[in-house]
């Protein structure tokens, strides 16, 4: 990185920090501390839910999704306003009535204080360790491009931010996802427009539709029948089905019973405020991840006229570079870069592609580039093969550097440093309001809970912050051991949050819809389910079980609500029968 | 936990709330139409 972007990474950082220092003044009680004294209006609760949801990797992944695999991903996003106008009618209500700092304190009154600890209890071990994993895969993908040290990119990406978020709780988080997420919108839409300007003259929108079209990188929506005889694929991610079905419990869990997310609204002003933000982000989120997605077509619009990396993460070059390949990786490469050469000059030439005359026709680029492509692919999927070698040790997906590597490369000065900001913004956004939300539960569903001591107001809110600061501390470990795991670390925060959603829906479910079932029976079926599906993610991962993960929130949430249903019926006949 | 019973408050906008339920179940429906008639047309 060059000076000026240097500058740029580092007053916006210090100046969100100062910013969060500044408007996180509060009473010095848990009512200020982690609900903003309840005076956050309907426009800030909305931009504190998507900051939340948004992560660094939202901005550094989606792109590159959309390059590699197409716009698809959007459906995952298909169940979110469904879920948005169900939290409205009935959770969102039941919590502002009650007047409750944690989802978890509304399961007392429920049920019984053992559910209430178990779901909170599921909720810390789950956020704990995925926030940890949040944090370390944005930071290796920047240390792997910038050469950046990994333990320190761990600890400015999630240590910083526990200044402010100490500091001024949920107030400093509200006021720096609002400022943040204008500075995200803004580094993104003038990424956006430059690469439409580094596209050849005629090339708008609508060729870069085309262009991406051809490469089946428009493909908003798949039905998901492409198994065996035209059947449902049930191991397909992203389809309307799964988006629909699966994302919408999903996202019931995550924005009704995740307290990162529930926080947020229960900071609101009023009832009206909150469901009007929850409402809003049913509205936007859909076309904002469109457009994230769009992006990434673009993106793959400009390497046709510009010089496309056989691997994009340059870091995993460097280690065949000292692997046993390290002899036949320089003939691949010159191969790869003679074929790309070609495939550029034939693009660029006048009457063909029309560089940099307009635009003539994409059916034309196909034929003509088709072969160069395919001999292209060829040499990647050797670099990839070489790279899945145990005895190398890479990391073969290269999804998540696409993105930040046409940063890098081609924006001006200035702006790379700008983007990078956003991308450290974006993951503090969201691990702000969920350390936030870790020492609330910590402390309302545990220590004030289970501890026989009344304490002061002000003791109370030294204690939070101490939290606060602890699980800070402990995400940042967690994300320095994540870096020793794996390569995988953005699917296993998926898979992890799959694994508890779905139980912890689960529980909210029959606590607000089945009014006959008793404390016992949901807690009994809460724990039988959650072994279910640990078990069932376990037989997945063998292939002895083909389903995706985004069905396990289903299974975890209709697993609790029916065998409690049934532990009920049984329990209500033993105690009959004595 | 403290019980507050002051649920009903002004609607935003419309009249009821309904009227934002449907509204946002129908922008859905709509960017589903408009997503599948452009994977049809740029496919």
């Amino acid at each position: 990185m060059s000076r000026p972007d240097w500058i740029v990474l580092a007053l916006t950082l210090l100046g969100i920090i100062a910013y969060g220092l500044y408007k996180g003044r509060t009473t010095k009680d848990l009512d200020g501390y982690f609900l903003s004294n309840r005076m956050v209006p309907w426009y800030m609760v909305l931009l504190g839910i998507m900051g939340t949801q948004a992560s660094a990797v939202t901005f550094l992944s989606a792109p590159g999704q959309a390059y590699t695999d197409g716009m698809r991903f959007v459906q995952y996003y298909f169940g979110l306003p469904l879920a948005m106008v169900v939290l409205c009618i009935s959770f969102v209500p039941v919590f502002h009535r009650l007047k409750v700092y944690t989802a978890y304190e509304y399961l007392e009154q429920r049920f019984d204080l053992k559910t209430r600890a178990l779901t909170s209890f599921l909720f810390l071990l789950q956020r704990g360790l995925s926030t940890g994993i949040s944090i370390s895969a944005p930071s290796i993908i920047l240390s792997s491009l910038l050469g950046w040290d990994i333990v320190w990119t761990n600890i400015f990406m999630g240590g910083l931010l526990i200044i402010y978020t100490v500091s001024g709780g949920a107030k400093a988080v509200a006021y720096t996802q609002q400022l943040q997420m204008i500075i995200i919108f803004t580094g993104m839409t003038v990424a956006g427009w430059l690469v439409v300007h580094g596209l050849p003259q005629g090339v708008g929108l609508s060729e870069i539709l085309h262009i991406g079209g051809k490469a089946g990188k428009v493909n908003i929506i798949t039905t998901g029948f492409t198994g065996k005889g035209g059947g449902f694929d049930w191991n397909d991610k992203y389809n309307l089905v799964s988006g629909i079905i699966g994302g919408f419990f999903l996202a019931l869990s995550y924005f009704g019973t995740d307290q990162s997310q529930v926080g947020r609204y229960l900071t609101a002003r009023s009832l009206s405020e909150s469901r009007l933000g929850l409402l809003m982000n049913g509205l936007v989120k859909v076309p904002m991840q469109f457009l994230i997605l769009l992006l990434g077509v673009m993106v793959f619009a400009f390497y046709q006229y510009n010089h496309e990396p056989v691997f994009f993460n340059k870091s995993q070059i460097d280690l065949l570079a000292h692997s046993k390949y390290k002899d036949s990786l320089p003939t691949v490469i010159s191969k790869y870069e003679a074929a790309e050469n070609q495939r550029l000059s034939v693009m660029r030439s006048p009457g063909t592609a029309g560089w940099p005359s307009a635009f003539v026709d994409p059916s034309l680029l196909s034929q003509q580039t088709e072969a160069l492509e395919k001999e292209k692919a060829g040499y990647k999927a050797t670099i990839r093969r070489w790279l899945n070698d145990p005895a190398v040790g890479g990391d073969s997906n290269d999804t998540n550097y696409i993105f930040l590597r046409f940063v890098t490369d081609f924006l001006p000065k200035g702006l790379v440093g700008l983007l990078i900001a956003v991308i450290f913004l974006a993951a503090w956004g969201s691990i702000a309001a969920t350390l936030n939300s870790l020492a609330s539960c910590t402390i309302v569903d545990f220590h004030k809970r289970f501890s026989k001591k009344t304490l002061a107001p002000h003791r109370e809110y030294r204690l939070s912050q101490l939290y606060t600061f602890f699980w800070g501390v402990f995400c940042v470990a967690v994300a320095q051991l994540a870096y020793n795991l794996g390569n995988s670390l953005i699917e296993a925060v998926n898979v992890l949050g799959s694994l508890f959603y779905g139980v912890i829906l689960g529980i909210f479910l029959v606590a607000f819809y089945r009014p006959k079932v008793g404390g016992w029976p949901v807690f009994i079926s809460a724990v039988i389910v959650e072994i279910g599906v640990i078990v069932l993610n376990i037989l997945s991962r063998k292939g002895i079980v083909s389903l995706s993960f985004l069905w396990f929130n289903l299974v975890g949430a209709a697993g609790v609500v029916l065998l409690s249903e049934v532990l009920q019926a049984v329990m209500k006949k033993k105690t009959t029968a004595v | 936990m403290i019980a507050d019973n002051r649920d009903e408050e002004k609607v935003p906008l419309f009249k009821r709330w309904s009227t934002w339920y449907g509204l946002v179940i129908g922008f859905l429906v709509f960017c589903i139409i408009v997503f599948y008639f452009l994977t049809k047309h740029y496919s």
